[in-house]
């Protein structure tokens, strides 16, 4: 018996889900503004408001509107908790599109239907193309000056250079996580991509293909081995649980034998 | 497409890959630049590079290298054809997909097509850096900017914008 204790805690521990799915929110909240939050009612921006909300981030979110945009919309205006912006985000980034373009609109559709993606995306857009037109006429203008194309040309050396420093620290999760799909898939895309120089229809159908289908391999077989374990553990769980059952029965039978036995001397006439 | 005028022909580009823009901008930037260098011969690989590094200077999302391209191939009409098309087929499915997203994420499959595309766009990011730098780098000097550039975004949680005028200033007092 002291043996068996040990395991049935430990399906009893089982038995309750896990938090992953217990912590979830309620299927409604991506689509539906839950309007009640911390203390009081969460008031629901209008298309103007999602309009300077997503402008005011634009304008100051230099180097990254990423960052002010998450601050907005959590920190300044309240429109989404930190948990509904990672669960909004995750399907963003799942999505085509830049990130805080998609975030634009969904928050948008979210409080406002198409009318409020339309505002939003006009917010996030319209300073952005207005200011990135204006420095590159500024630029074309003095581009014939010696001074400004040596500086331009070192700034666009850098700026390269930020976007393969974004690769690399993309690329420092996945590979953690499993590098047998990783390495394979970065340099088979950088070789079509960079060095063949494919169409990317071509390069994103071949390798998202290849990609997905070696995902899915790696995971069903780290599930089956995850399986096998369970039912390794399982499996001496129900030897454990027989022999209970077993000792139990024949204790249970032997008791249930000696009283009826005892009652049947009793009832027995003489 | 050929036969197109060229704001129609930026038009018909952007919009095929504002669907292909799976993991952002920088991901379909070599496509973007293989058909307006390599094809078109609309600039030359330099100035896509300062084009994308103006970008990269504005704030805002990083679509903006599509906002220029559009510029710079028809004017403002252009820039704004441009931005509306990269953004427009993308923008719909986010909205028709936000509004039923409930019915498939739970569905493995998910989970399964954004381990799969991860390392693809990781390898998409990494030949827009290459191509950018093939572009801008012309001596060793500015090789070395790009690698500070990677190891800033890299290494620090400094703001990008700082290496980006860092390097202008030090290219204007004549060090790089």
């Amino acid at each position: 018996m002291r043996v068996i204790a040990p395991t049935l805690r430990y399906r009893a521990l089982e038995a309750i889900p896990p938090p992953m799915t217990s912590s979830r929110p309620p299927a409604s909240t991506l689509t539906q503004p839950s309007p009640l939050e911390g203390e009081g009612l969460r008031e629901i921006p209008t298309e103007l408001d999602l309009f300077t909300g997503f402008l005011w981030a634009s304008v100051r979110g230099f180097g990254g509107v990423f960052v002010m945009g998450r601050r907005m919309l959590i920190e300044e205006r309240k429109w989404l908790t930190p948990e509904e912006f990672v669960e909004l985000l995750g399907v963003c980034q799942f999505l085509p599109g830049a990130n805080i373009v998609n975030l634009s609109v969904a928050v948008g559709q979210r409080f406002r239907g198409w009318k409020g993606s339309l505002a939003a995306l006009a917010g996030i857009l319209a300073a952005p193309a207005v200011i990135s037109v204006a420095l590159a006429a500024l630029f074309m203008r003095y581009a014939a000056v010696p001074q400004v194309a040596h500086a331009m040309g070192a700034v666009a050396a850098t700026a390269a250079g930020l976007v393969v420093g974004a690769a690399l620290k993309m690329a420092e999760p996945i590979f953690r996580k499993d590098w047998i799909l990783a390495l394979p898939v970065v340099l088979g895309t950088l070789a079509m991509a960079a060095f063949l120089r494919w169409p990317l229809p071509a390069v994103l159908l071949l390798m998202a293909g290849a990609s997905s289908g070696l995902a899915w391999a790696r995971r069903a077989r780290s599930s089956s081995e995850a399986v096998a374990q369970r039912e390794m553990r399982s499996g001496s769980e129900a030897v454990a649980q027989r022999e209970m059952r077993l000792g139990s029965e024949a204790v249970a039978q032997r008791e249930m034998r000696s009283s009826s036995e005892a009652v049947a001397r009793k009832n027995t006439p003489r | 497409m050929n036969g197109l005028p060229p704001i129609s022909q930026v038009a018909l580009q952007f919009l095929l890959l504002s669907i292909l823009a799976v993991g952002g901008v920088n991901a379909v930037t070599p496509e973007i630049q293989r058909q307006v260098v390599d094809l078109r011969h609309w600039m030359s690989a330099r100035e896509f590079s300062e084009m994308f590094a103006v970008a990269q200077a504005t704030p805002g999302p990083n679509l903006l290298i599509a906002t220029l391209v559009g510029w710079k191939v028809a004017g403002i009409p252009g820039a704004i054809l441009a931005t509306v098309c990269m953004c427009g087929p993308s923008s719909v499915i986010v909205y028709t997909v936000t509004r039923a997203w409930d019915r498939f994420r739970d569905r493995p499959w998910r989970r399964i097509i954004q381990d799969g595309m991860a390392p693809v766009v990781v390898g998409l990011i990494a030949t827009s850096g290459y191509i950018l730098a093939k572009g801008a780098d012309a001596d060793w000097r500015a090789v070395v900017l790009t690698a500070a550039g990677a190891l800033l975004v890299w290494r620090t949680r400094l703001n990008p914008l700082w290496a980006l005028g860092a390097a202008a200033g030090l290219a204007l007092i004549g060090v790089v």
